[in-house]
């Protein structure tokens, strides 16, 4: 399993986006994952920069683009 | 906590002084939306007016395309952090002959300006 939770936001866009990943990575326990998908490039780099501290992997899987957050 | 006066009756900037709010909630600030005048009377009378035909045609292709919510949704999604409040202004509502039954369910209360600017670190004006 790649991470504890997932969280597909295809088709949204900031603020949305920002707003909906910040709601799923409060319900994390420490050290657990979130895997969030994008159809939204720009999305994904703005929330992958605001949760640069927690961002383990980005990845393009076709035409969507996967963060991987730990808390 | 950050106080978001909205003066304007124009829908997009309705929405994006709600899209504020719900992102500062989902950042853990405590929010009050304050709607006077012209927003009262698009919220009460579900007017849709973004100021010209182009900017129109523009929001409702991008509420077509999912992108943008209806303000229900947006101001449901800050709500969900329980950071934000959403008050309508009293003397706004009687100059305009607004009653509190025309408002919807997501406005928290009638109140007024002194009471919204008395804790604000910061005011937005839109």
């Amino acid at each position: 399993m790649e991470a504890d939770r997932v969280l597909d936001l295809s088709g949204e866009v900031c603020p949305v986006t920002a707003i909906k990943t910040r709601a799923e990575f409060n319900k994390l326990k420490e050290g657990e994952t979130l895997k969030v998908i994008f159809t939204s490039k720009k999305s994904a780099e703005s929330v992958g920069a605001e949760f640069r501290k927690n961002l383990v992997k980005a990845y393009v899987d076709g035409n969507k683009y996967i963060l991987i957050l730990r808390k | 906590m950050i106080s978001i006066i909205v003066h304007s009756g124009e829908w997009d900037r309705i929405y994006h002084a709600f899209s504020i709010a719900s992102t500062y909630s989902a950042l853990d600030k405590k929010v009050k939306i304050f709607l006077t005048y012209w927003a009262i009377e698009s919220i009460a009378r579900g007017k849709f007016d973004c100021g010209s035909e182009e900017k129109n045609e523009k929001i409702r292709k991008g509420m077509n395309e999912g992108k943008i919510k209806t303000l229900d949704e947006m101001v449901k999604l800050g709500k969900e952090f329980g950071n934000v409040e959403v008050i309508v202004c009293s003397g706004s509502m009687e100059v305009l002959g607004i009653k509190e039954e025309e408002l919807p369910d997501w406005v928290d209360r009638v109140g007024g300006l002194a009471e919204q600017l008395i804790e604000a670190e910061k005011v937005i004006f839109i």
